[in-house]
């Protein structure tokens, strides 16, 4: 068996029933349903895989265009989420690809690791947001890529670890631990500035 | 699994509904892609009442129809689209889809608002759904994927239709348009469908070496292959 095919059965218990009819069905739903279902989620993931405001209409129009055409290849319909995060990937990457080489700045030809900084909202968008949300980017940019992917996926977007294991095509194991050590860095990083404005303000 | 400590969860809990997007996003995307994989609909083309008619649906009757049905067509190899639609489709996708040939399950989704102001509406298709070679290539990548859908479509209701010497002359053009598109695996599989009808066995075990390893489409090529009758010349 296929690490994919393990963490695609592992979606089949029980834990997960709860993300939808297509887990409790086993069947796919039609097209408008699952453009219904999961167009938020697939838009607040191109924008956090670094789609900027202004081309996330397109890629995400690509995404659905994708599904469209390929969701019949889909072989466990309870995967349908985590096999939608993986087009979501695939599409974004694809697209930071073609903006680079048509930007083909210095500054444009930033490596694919350089996603912490371009995944990031922009000051525009933060300045009207709260300052927990504020701080929350600012930790989250803090995050190495695989851990904030995994932290975003879980606490975000309230993906079971065997969902994201098959999003992301690891193994369980591997999506727990990552999971775990994402946390625990999160929270260390949340202390330390914490303590570090507690100083502040009481220098 | 343990859980996040209650200050890191409220920053979560704050930060969740952030970079989501608003029901006028969703209006918008929609009707963009119902524009890419759908033509304008009949005037005559009134959806029939569904408790998922929208305000966008309301005026554009059909064009969800029309995605529908072409997702029955690029289904073909599965079972999913023509589980959707049991008939099999002859028109291609790029041909409009009267609503009331659709099942009313297939009516738009709910928008909550509707459709964005006329400026943020996408452009209206362009009335082939065939454009040249060279009109394809200076497209953006967008609306190439949108073509090579609805080359992929018509392709896959000509093998609906039996009519296996046309589809093969579309998957070729596809092959010709598209020799690396998105959908290069999807094209290997239906022209394995294709060459295995017309007898073609040979070109079919070629064809079948193309596929990826491990794809998902193999066991289905060589299942349609297994059940589709010879019908060599036709």
């Amino acid at each position: 068996m296929t690490r994919r095919d393990s963490a695609a059965r592992a979606l089949g218990s029980t834990e997960h029933v709860e993300h939808g009819e297509a887990l409790a069905t086993q069947e796919l739903p039609p097209f408008e349903a699952i453009y219904e279902r999961y167009f938020e989620f697939v838009w607040a993931s191109a924008r956090r895989l670094g789609v900027s405001a202004a081309a996330v209409d397109d890629v995400v129009q690509e995404v659905f265009m994708l599904i469209h055409a390929k969701v019949h290849t889909l072989r466990d319909p309870a995967a349908l989420r985590s096999w939608i995060y993986g087009v979501v990937r695939r599409t974004a990457s694809d697209h930071r690809r073609a903006q680079r080489t048509k930007d083909a700045s210095g500054a444009a030809m930033a490596a694919e690791s350089d996603l912490a900084r371009e995944a990031q909202p922009t000051p525009q968008e933060l300045s009207e947001q709260s300052d927990q949300v504020k701080l929350l980017y600012s930790l989250l940019a803090e995050l190495d890529e695989p851990k904030r992917e995994v932290f975003i996926l879980a606490e975000l977007e309230e993906m079971s670890v065997p969902e994201i294991a098959a999003a992301l095509e690891i193994p369980l194991n591997t999506a727990y631990s990552r999971l775990r050590n994402a946390r625990q860095a999160f929270e260390e990083r949340l202390a330390r500035r914490t303590a570090r404005l507690e100083s502040g303000g009481r220098s | 699994m343990t859980k996040l400590v209650p200050a890191a969860q409220e920053l979560v809990d704050a930060g969740r509904g952030f970079l989501r997007p608003n029901a006028g996003d969703k209006a918008r995307v929609l009707a963009a892609l119902q524009a890419r994989l759908g033509t304008a609909p009949e005037p005559h083309a009134a959806p029939a009442p569904s408790p998922l008619a929208t305000p966008v649906s309301a005026g554009r009757g059909g064009k969800l129809a029309a995605v529908a049905a072409g997702s029955v067509v690029l289904g073909a190899l599965g079972y999913y689209f023509t589980r959707a639609g049991d008939a099999p489709v002859t028109k291609p996708l790029g041909v409009v889809a009267s609503a009331s040939a659709a099942p009313s399950s297939l009516a738009a989704p709910v928008l909550e608002t509707p459709v964005a102001s006329a400026e943020s509406s996408p452009p209206s298709p362009s009335s082939s759904p065939l454009p040249s070679a060279d009109a394809s290539t200076a497209r953006r990548p967008a609306d190439r994927l949108g073509e090579e859908v609805s080359i992929l479509s018509r392709a896959e209701a000509e093998l609906h239709s039996g009519r296996f010497a046309s589809a093969l002359r579309l998957l070729d053009e596809h092959q010709r348009k598209f020799p690396n598109g998105k959908l290069s695996q999807e094209r290997i599989a239906a022209k394995i469908q294709a060459l295995c009808a017309l007898g073609r066995s040979s070109d079919a075990d070629a064809e079948l070496a193309r596929l990826a390893p491990d794809s998902v489409h193999e066991g289905r090529a060589r299942a349609a292959c297994s059940k589709t009758p010879s019908v060599n010349g036709r």
